[in-house]
């Protein structure tokens, strides 16, 4: 029975109503761990493990604070400023602040769908992601709740908002004052994030019929080149489904898919094709100023998130209306919810308003369509674009003065003076090349000090590789089912599916798109199971193979080795992160409800999954990638990722950092550095592959799964960093664990590193920090050791 | 009475204190920001050093460039090659060790590190071919978090460096390595 809320009136009692908060509650209702719902402080032990073995490592990008009045103050060399605090402590104060920043931005997304949802399809709608009983594992596990209904969700997302105001409260000045705790605070805000990203994908994957655990859900056209010019466009960008869903529904009823052409920018892209497969896709917001640049969209639907703060500044020079649908986002636009369509159209097809607000879903459902059919013709006749034409297009480049301001202002440093100057004779491919490195900020037009105009100039050059960009990504499938879970945990746990690795998050690749294309495609080949959300999702969609096949179209999306597998947009990372729990409840039979902390020990010490987010840039990344730390799940970003200042890094020369208890008797046991760091930054991909492998390594895996994981480890730095990893050694705890088409050139290595080798028996006899014990259960935790429970 | 005056060879005259603005234009950290040097400063300082260490990174693969990681290395600085450097300095004879950026700035900044070859810590961190933002960032950590004197012989100007050189065009940032190399002991 799933609690309700209720109520009655007595008669003749008019003006008396008795309120029943909750009736009932059955056994599967109760909490089986000791944090249920935890207060900011309540997994602060755990989170002490955590940071105690991977200490924050801060690179600031100020050494000032200027939070209060007292300031600016000088922390330079982490000296204290006025309040006490030092840089150290603002420095994880900024880490939590961030967490909180993006922690919030999911959850009230999450709470903007619930309002939604319950208003339209009821509270007691039940709940359906497919073929699962575990079906909201991280509210499970920190809210100790199983729920049923969307409703069930309402208390769930009351606990995210009172936490993040206490969390919020804790960064004024006068209060936090510890590094430590600050930390603790952030691991906190990223919990809560993912726990508020589940409650928003699930009751939207129960309501508006996205694919529920599909494997083999249908692949959705992308590219900047895939839809038609001629046709009116409407461009929807952001990240909320609400008011898109309704622009569907209306073309949907109305037969005007083929009269007008609709796509995605960045995350409502994803959700559209989950939504309505015929909806196309852009791609990531480094696409965004580009394509509005473009001329192309006749009609711009804004929701919220990853949205640019310029986009109405920039759609007003191309006379394309922007139609704000999310009260986070309003631009300083008249609200005219309350209007007639027609009078709204009038108005914005006249130029009369550039763009309004408009929260009513059904108005914006009719609206946009006719505004597109109106608009269309006038814009393509006048023939809006951003984009210099030819002659216009040689001027410019032979504007240029080679100052290099361009180049220092670019977050890439990309050597535009050297293209502008190959296109002065004519040579367009070193723009062709940079199109696909730019991240499409914009922020060259304003450092240009002879004005040249440099990303339409980028992009008018790119026109050919713009054309033909055409990929394809499968759609979001949601969760990953019970059943997939069941047939592939032990892999996992036990090292002989290499690993998992999910690669996430935004397009702030230091070196262009295809850079995650190549490493997924490494590391798939190499049967690692790869899961992908959100913008990275779609960049690796947007190359192909000589055959003309997107990695989408090479491989399946089961969650199994060497399978492909896109769970969705921004939200949707909350399944990837609650497939860890999966493993610890469905494979290994541990308590979730209220328990994080032992299901967080388990993940870290056994399930070898690794995030990536290689273009990291948003707040939001930042909490997700703290949420998936909290839950025992190392991070990698890209080199960008140093900017967000903080890093929790391991030390392997501490040897008493890398003490476990063994669950059997609570015995100490010096394993090997596994996983070596929580969250860590690479230069480059060819850095990061091997570092990717390498984190995959859980002190569990037995010995065919250390050797499969360690021929990779080997492998990879051996073909990218022309080396044999310097400390391949230590994760060796027996002959067994070594990969066998190389066991007697590793173990003559060894033996030059001083082990002792039976050599007729081809044994091991000395070196190994420990032994292979195929029972022993790591844990970070000792209330979790038998012995210490008796 | 003339005189001839000795004709002198034409030298290249470096000065690597200009352009000392932060490279990236936003990248200004705070009231403490590098000192400008010539190349001569950071010769001396890495002859007095008791345990230099060159940090080098993804930007060595110019082949000038690598040239001169080469000669630090065959004068006996110990390098820490971050990123994906080491692939251009394997089988080069020198004592080079891969190591990621932001792990080697935690580890700088703990006086319990045995260092790259165990034995023992660092006095002074030179550095350059590195991504610039991405060592701009790991240096912060130095700057703020430890006592090591750090300098950036790269061609950018690096704020969160002690002392940097200036912004400089690759001619002069490689006549400007000569120099550092130069002074070394042969």
């Amino acid at each position: 029975m799933t609690p309700k809320k209720g109520s009655f009136v007595i008669e003749e009692l008019e003006n008396v109503q008795i309120n029943i908060g909750k009736v009932g509650a059955e056994e599967e209702q109760i909490a089986q761990g000791p944090t249920p719902r935890p207060e900011i402080i309540g997994l602060r032990n755990w989170d002490y493990h955590i940071i105690d073995r991977y200490n924050p490592v801060y690179t600031p990008t100020g050494d000032t604070c200027d939070f209060c009045t007292y300031g600016k103050c000088d922390l330079t060399g982490n000296k204290e400023g006025a309040c006490g605090i030092d840089l150290e402590g603002q420095s994880a104060r900024q880490a939590l602040l961030i967490s909180i920043m993006g922690s919030a931005c999911h959850s009230a997304h999450g709470r903007h769908l619930l309002n939604y949802l319950i208003k339209k399809y009821g509270a007691d709608f039940p709940i359906d992601v497919g073929p699962s009983n575990l079906k909201a594992p991280l509210t499970e596990t920190i809210m100790g709740i199983t729920p049923k209904t969307i409703g069930d969700f309402i208390p769930v997302l009351e606990y995210v908002e009172e936490q993040l105001t206490q969390l919020i409260a804790a960064t004024n000045t006068g209060q936090e004052g510890a590094a430590r705790d600050f930390e603790s605070k952030a691991l906190h805000a990223g919990m809560l994030d993912l726990l508020g990203m589940e409650v928003a994908d699930i009751i939207q994957i129960s309501c508006l019929g996205f694919p529920k655990s599909d494997e083999k859900a249908p692949l959705a056209e992308m590219g900047m080149g895939i839809l038609d010019p001629r046709k009116p466009v409407v461009i929807c960008v952001g990240h909320n489904i609400a008011a898109p869903a309704y622009i569907l529904d209306h073309m949907d009823k109305n037969g005007l898919f083929d009269k007008i052409e609709i796509a995605g920018l960045c995350c409502t892209a994803h959700d559209m094709t989950r939504y309505n497969k015929t909806a196309k896709i852009i791609g990531s917001m480094s696409k965004e100023l580009k394509y509005i640049r473009s001329g192309i969209p006749d009609v711009l639907v804004t929701d919220e998130q990853c949205v640019r703060a310029d986009i109405l500044k920039e759609a007003q020079k191309l006379h394309i209306p922007v139609i704000a649908t999310n009260e986070k986002i309003t631009y300083g636009l008249p609200d005219r919810s309350n209007d007639n369509v027609d009078d709204i159209i009038d108005d914005l097809v006249s130029g009369k308003q550039p763009g309004v607000v408009l929260l009513d879903f059904e108005k914006i459902g009719e609206l946009v369509p006719k505004l597109a059919m109106k608009i269309g013709p006038i814009r393509k006749a006048k023939g809006y674009t951003a984009l210099p034409d030819e002659e216009e297009f040689k001027k410019l480049v032979s504007k240029c003065t080679k100052c290099l301001q361009c180049t220092r202002d670019c977050p890439q440093s990309l050597p535009i003076s050297d293209a502008m100057a190959a296109a002065v004779n004519g040579d367009l491919s070193l723009f062709e090349k940079l199109h696909d490195k730019c991240v499409g900020c914009g922020r060259c037009d304003f450092s240009c000090p002879v004005d040249i105009p440099v990303l339409n100039v980028i992009e008018k050059a790119s026109q050919r590789v713009i054309r033909e960009e055409k990929g394809k990504m499968r759609i979001g499938r949601g969760q990953i089912g019970d059943p997939e879970i069941r047939e592939e945990g032990r892999n996992l746990v036990l090292g002989t599916t290499p690993g998992v690795l999910a690669f996430v998050g935004c397009g702030n690749y230091p070196d262009g798109t295809k850079d995650v294309y190549d490493i997924v495609e490494e590391m798939i080949q190499r049967s690692y199971i790869i899961i992908t959300s959100g913008c990275a999702a779609m960049d690796i969609g947007m190359f192909k193979d000589k055959d003309g096949k997107t990695l989408y179209e090479r491989y399946p999306g089961r969650f199994v080795k060497g399978n492909l597998l896109n769970t969705g947009s921004c939200v949707s990372n909350a399944h990837i992160a609650a497939t860890t729990i999966k493993v610890a409840s469905i494979f290994a039979g541990r308590k979730t409800k209220g328990n994080w902390e032992e299901i967080a020990d388990y993940v870290l010490n056994r399930v070898g999954a690794v995030g990536i987010a290689w273009g990291a840039y948003s707040q939001k990344a930042f909490s997700i990638g703290t949420g998936c730390n909290r839950l025992g799940i190392p991070v990698v970003v890209g080199p960008h990722g140093t900017k967000y200042r903080r890093a929790f890094i391991g030390k392997p020369y501490k040897k008493d950092d890398w003490n476990v208890l063994d669950g059997r008797d609570g015995s100490v046991v010096n394993v090997e550095p596994a996983p070596e760091h929580l969250m860590i930054t690479a230069e480059t991909k060819d850095e990061v592959m091997p570092l990717l492998a390498k984190l995959c390594f859980r002190p569990s895996d037995n010995s065919l799964g250390r050797a499969i994981k360690l021929t990779h480890y080997i492998e990879l730095s051996e073909k990218y960093l022309k080396k044999m990893p310097d400390d391949w050694h230590i994760y060796v705890r027996s002959e067994a664990d070594l990969p066998v088409a190389k066991k007697e050139q590793l173990m003559k290595l060894l033996e030059e590193k001083g082990w002792k080798i039976d050599w007729e028996k081809k044994k091991i006899l000395e070196g190994p920090l420990r032994k292979v014990d195929v029972s022993f259960q790591p844990t970070n935790v000792l209330r979790l050791c038998k012995e210490v429970k008796k | 009475m003339n005189t001839k005056s000795e004709v002198k060879p034409e030298v290249m005259v470096i000065d690597t204190t200009r352009q000392a603005v932060p490279y990236q234009t936003g990248n200004i950290p705070g009231p403490k920001m590098a000192h400008a040097v010539m190349p001569a400063v950071p010769g001396k300082m890495l002859i007095k050093a008791k345990r230099p260490l060159l940090i080098v990174g993804s930007e060595i693969d110019d082949e000038e460039v690598l040239a001169r990681v080469v000669m630090f290395g065959k004068a006996g600085i110990q390098i820490a090659s971050v990123g994906d450097s080491y692939k251009h300095l394997s089988g080069k004879g020198l004592d080079a060790h891969y190591i990621n950026m932001h792990a080697l700035a935690s580890y700088l900044c703990d006086p319990q590190w045995p260092g790259l070859d165990g034995k023992g810590g660092y006095d002074l961190v030179v550095f350059f071919g590195i991504t610039y933002y991405y060592a701009s960032q790991a240096i912060s950590a130095l700057k703020n978090f430890s006592n090591l004197k750090i300098i950036s012989i790269d061609k950018y100007y690096h704020p969160n460096a002690d002392m940097s050189f200036g912004n400089l065009k690759r001619d002069v940032f490689i006549a400007a390595l000569d120099e550092v190399i130069a002074q070394l002991p042969k």
